[in-house]
């Protein structure tokens, strides 16, 4: 089966939305040592969907994108309490351990609460397709890639100060617990959005392997972030390429792309 | 100028209810370069954390440059500069030395924290103090040890402190750094009023230089003066314990516990 020129062109223009919050956010992931956080705001999104699927006998209003967005906050929230105080690296990862444990346990038990006709709801927000994108997911990546740029942005110093030094910048009047929130909140909710749109291998493939190269060459923060897009942005261009050509899935061309971008950084000696 | 870096009085710190520093009654002099000693677990850092807000004061007072803590941690923060404990920067932040140097300064600044030619002038003329300033543009995490901790000083100066509070600048960190942060922190008393305070176990590379020393052991002050006062084979035997040997050079005592002297 070959793909319409009409459906890589969208994809394409959604490739390079999900490669700009991958290329502001993936290096901030990276920098403190949270990969796992990525994988975690996407199943605490499928916690939260089934959540709001549930409720909705008595809150019809209630959207599980909702749902899904409050459980990736509530995620960021429990990972920035955890590093507090300076007790950032082994403390927050346990946390991001546990919050996705929690949150994958929450939706097992809503699961059987849920009628057999919403699972596939709740499923939809692991599974997103790159060639099956409705305009929602569209919007959906576009507004996450502005949110992730107007962060970046805003508080570029802020995160990286955090990042470098949570104690030492907080001694010298930094709120750190506060960008920590501000940072963890933005990662979860863009991770936890992407997921919805374009699918869970696409997003950690682009969001962890290309900002994990792009540190061991970059000269500065910036210029990680440079790489982690251009990373990013190949990886896509080369799934959606080879796809086109023949039948294979984008997503899984990308990830196997950007992966091996990452097995080739690491042969870089420093 | 006030005259004392560090005032507490009865103070007990801890995190969360567990104590770690209990009734300390101290008066470090300013400008001065002062050293707080003791071993592990004796509540060094802790005393330094308080300092700054980090940690959670049970009771009692404690004022820095004559300034009350928490009350007015923002004034306190702003005057002070830190340089924490090299192990506890990330390596996994790609900086150069001359983005390092701007931090604390821009941080203090407050938002948007943008650099001027002005705070760049800062960070170069503290990097040029600390004699770093050939490394501007080198990634930081390549440099040895005792350069990132020269590095780390010369962010704490940019900030143009009145106090620099140390905690272990020494450890980890090679002969020639030793000297020349010595060197820096007696230019910084003598030439610019710059008190500083440094957490360490090993006294021997400032005891040239130092005013004042602090000797704790167990979260409780053992003893607190000019170094041939408190420096005393009593003293170090109750911080180190009975085991330890005690030599005398030059007129100031050290204690030699298992290969290491303090």
């Amino acid at each position: 089966m070959r793909v319409a020129i009409e459906t890589i062109l969208l994809a394409a223009v959604a490739g390079l939305l999900v490669s700009v919050s991958a290329g502001a956010l993936g290096p901030l992931v990276v920098f403190r040592g949270l990969s796992f956080l990525v994988s975690a705001a996407a199943h605490a999104a499928l916690g939260g969907a089934a959540l709001a699927l549930l409720l909705q006998s008595r809150l019809p209003w209630l959207d599980p994108t909702f749902g899904a967005a409050g459980m990736a906050v509530v995620v960021a929230s429990v990972v920035g309490a955890a590093g507090r105080g300076g007790r950032s690296g082994e403390s927050m990862e346990v946390a991001v351990g546990v919050s996705f444990a929690g949150s994958m346990s929450l939706t097992v038990l809503l699961m059987y609460w849920l009628p057999p006709e919403k699972l596939p709801l709740v499923w939809g927000y692991l599974v997103g397709d790159i060639l099956l994108l409705s305009p929602v997911d569209l919007a959906t990546i576009a507004l996450t890639a502005t949110l992730s740029l107007a962060a970046i942005t805003a508080f570029y110093r802020e995160f990286v100060y955090s990042s470098f030094d949570p104690v030492g910048s907080e001694a010298h009047g930094l709120r750190v617990g506060l960008y920590d929130w501000i940072m963890l909140t933005v990662i979860a909710l863009s991770v936890s959005a992407m997921t919805k749109a374009v699918g869970a291998i696409l997003v950690y493939a682009l969001v962890v392997a290309p900002a994990g190269a792009a540190v061991r060459f970059a000269r500065g923060p910036k210029h990680c972030m440079a790489l982690a897009f251009l990373i990013s942005a190949g990886s896509i261009a080369m799934g959606l390429l080879l796809s086109a050509i023949v039948n294979v899935s984008p997503s899984a061309i990308a990830g196997m792309v950007s992966a091996a971008f990452y097995l080739i950084s690491l042969l870089r000696v420093e | 100028m006030p005259s004392h870096a560090i005032e507490a009085r009865g103070l007990d710190v801890g995190y969360g209810s567990r104590p770690v520093l209990r009734g300390v009654d101290l008066a470090i002099p300013h400008p001065s370069v002062s050293v707080i000693m003791g071993p592990n677990g004796a509540g060094k850092t802790t005393l330094l954390k308080a300092s700054l807000g980090l940690a959670r004061i049970l009771s009692g007072e404690i004022r820095v440059l004559g300034v009350p803590v928490p009350g007015r941690l923002e004034e306190v923060r702003r005057r002070v500069a830190y340089v924490p404990q090299k192990e506890e920067v990330s390596w996994g932040v790609p900086l150069r030395v001359i983005d390092v140097a701007l931090m604390a300064r821009l941080i203090k600044k407050g938002p948007p924290r943008r650099p001027t030619r002005e705070d760049v002038d800062a960070a170069e003329e503290a990097l040029e103090f600390v004699d770093m300033l050939w490394a501007r543009d080198r990634c930081f995490k390549k440099l040895s040890g005792g350069q990132q901790q020269r590095v780390l000083i010369a962010r704490a100066l940019a900030s143009k402190p009145e106090l620099l509070l140390l905690d272990e600048p020494l450890s980890a960190v090679d002969a020639e750094s030793r000297r020349k942060i010595a060197e820096v922190l007696a230019r910084l008393r003598d030439e610019k009023g710059v008190g500083s305070v440094v957490v360490t176990h090993d006294v021997n590379p400032l005891a040239p230089i130092a005013d004042y020393v602090a000797l704790l052991s167990e979260g409780r002050l053992v003893a607190a003066g000019p170094l041939a006062a408190a420096l005393t084979p009593e003293n170090l035997r109750k911080i180190y314990g009975p085991v330890a040997k005690v030599v005398e050079v030059g007129g100031i005592c050290y204690a030699i516990v298992g290969d290491a002297h303090r």
